[in-house]
């Protein structure tokens, strides 16, 4: 149904997540910007299929090998369809033939194509995730998505009004972690002032310079869920995301709100920003 | 009532146990698993039970659950298997054990011997999929962790990190100190129940040779491996 001529950084395919699996260390994966995939699915719905091809800083180049509506959410970029820019949050018709070119991302740095289709692809414990090694890494070039092309024509063309804003925003909203109250409140304050920057990142977590040296080592192993930000005896700090190991053994000191999570997953390296704590 | 209770979201809470309750960590998921349908999942770690909620779920309206559950005495409702798996000293390309004890030969046999004497118990699975936490090692055995982790620790490899023991279910950069090779995979992904030890459940270690660590391998790899020969 789709072919991809160039599989661009780290696409990957993604559902909600892959739920009841964690206690077998296995992530919950799904969108990285919850908030940008719930905007392809409200405008393309379809049941039983929440599908959306994540794509990183440079996208895919596809060819439709069957006439397609399709969507992008999300990141910002030079998006083009047959050689003609294509803005975000409008649903497009590409005929059978038609190229869908997801150049690199200008704002932001993660966009979600949602396709108009039933995907043929099977999932493994409960969803079609891409997460190593349940399922492969990423896509590759001139691999090829099955499926079934859905005839829409009343939901072609939908239009969004979509408050984007979160995408310029670079205040994380967080509430107290489970060890927070271990951190005096000396150390709270600098932390909630902290000048944060992104070192690195990917679907495991963000990696934040601004934190403060500690003697909190070795904490033993506890749960860390999506959000999770947690304190490493260098003083870094690390944010656990989509794919982010289901333990940890750092200090867990704040816990993003998921609108955080979404802001924080637009972000790319010396990205500037900072916590805002906001009370349970 | 003797828990702490912390709330992540509006819809993910931890339960921190006493080591009494700990101990019936199973029982206590099943009887949750129960009583609250709208549980999406339930996992623990060491001392702690983790509730995920598909939609919010108010604190005052999940404490009497757990006060109810957690009120009642407990006995053990879930079967704890024991398993005794091969591991191979040779086939480990670079024993941590040796350079952690500065080449003394005599030092890491008895260490190995020592580990090769202990019932390990399997707490949870967490870091990479498939990932076993075991705890049992006495103190006097515990590792730290190494200060900087290695690269590409190989599948299959037994380490210790602190007082646990645990197998890389595959190819991941490590921090724990690695001392042999477990052939057996401890997770599958297409069939259920994907693990065949199950938290609480019993484990030691037995060593075999490097002919029977590669057919043990070829077989785990080709599906034929019967994993009913390593349970006691």
């Amino acid at each position: 149904m789709i072919r991809f001529l160039r599989a661009g950084y780290y696409t990957s395919l993604q559902d909600e997540g892959r739920f009841g699996y964690r206690a077998l260390g296995i992530p919950q994966a799904g969108p990285m910007d919850k908030k940008a995939f719930a905007m392809a699915q409200a405008l393309l719905p379809l049941e039983n299929d929440c599908h959306a091809i994540e794509c990183t800083y440079l996208g895919p180049k596809m060819q439709f090998e069957k006439e397609l509506h399709f969507v992008i959410t999300g990141a910002q970029g030079d998006f083009q369809l047959d050689g003609v820019t294509i803005v975000l949050n409008r649903v497009y018709n590409g005929k059978k033939g038609s190229c869908l070119d997801i150049g690199k991302m200008t704002k932001g740095i993660r966009c979600y194509i949602r396709f108009l289709a039933q995907l043929n692809v099977p999932e493994t414990m409960g969803s079609v995730s891409f997460y190593f090694p349940i399922t492969p890494p990423t896509f590759k070039n001139n691999e090829v998505i099955k499926g079934n092309p859905l005839g829409g024509s009343d939901k072609a063309m939908a239009h969004l009004r979509v408050d984007d804003r979160y995408l310029n925003q670079t205040v994380l909203e967080a509430k107290k972690g489970p060890d927070w109250g271990l951190l005096s409140k000396e150390q709270q304050h600098q932390i909630l002032q902290a000048k944060l920057s992104v070192i690195a990142h990917n679907r495991m977590g963000y990696k934040l310079a601004g934190g403060l040296e500690n003697d909190f080592t070795s904490i033993e192993s506890q749960m860390v869920i999506p959000g999770m930000v947690q304190l490493t005896p260098g003083g870094e700090f690390i944010v656990a995301m989509a794919d982010g190991q289901v333990t940890g053994g750092y200090l867990q000191v704040l816990q993003l709100t998921e609108e955080a999570q979404s802001i924080l997953s637009q972000k790319g390296e010396a990205c500037a920003l900072t916590f805002s704590y906001i009370p349970h | 009532m003797q828990y702490e209770i912390f709330q992540h979201s509006k819809s993910i809470y931890s339960v921190k146990l006493n080591k009494e309750r700990a101990g019936y960590l199973p029982e206590i998921k099943l009887e949750l698993e129960r009583c609250l349908p709208q549980l999406q999942e339930i996992a623990f770690s060491l001392d702690r039970l983790h509730l995920f909620f598909a939609t919010p779920l108010a604190l005052d309206h999940l404490v009497p659950y757990i006060d109810a559950v957690f009120s009642t005495p407990k006995k053990q409702l879930v079967q704890r298997n024991s398993w005794r798996l091969p591991i191979c000293l040779e086939a480990s390309d670079e024993s941590d054990l040796s350079l952690y004890f500065k080449g003394n030969a005599f030092a890491v046999s008895d260490y190995i011997q020592r580990f090769l004497s202990i019932q390990f118990r399997l707490e949870f699975y967490g870091f990479l999929p498939g990932f076993g936490y075991l705890s049992g090692l006495p103190t006097n055995m515990i590792l730290p962790r190494k200060a900087n982790p290695k690269h590409n620790v190989l599948p299959g490899t037994v380490a210790i990190g602190g007082p646990f023991v645990g197998v890389y279910p595959q190819e991941s950069p490590g921090g724990w100190h690695s001392i042999c090779r477990c052939p057996i995979p401890w997770i599958n992904f297409q069939t259920p129940p994907h693990v065949f030890i199950q938290p609480k459940g019993e484990v030691a270690f037995y060593a075999v040779d490097e002919d029977r660590f590669s057919i043990l391998k070829t077989q785990a790899e080709q599906g034929q491996l019967n994993f009913d020969q390593f349970k006691l």
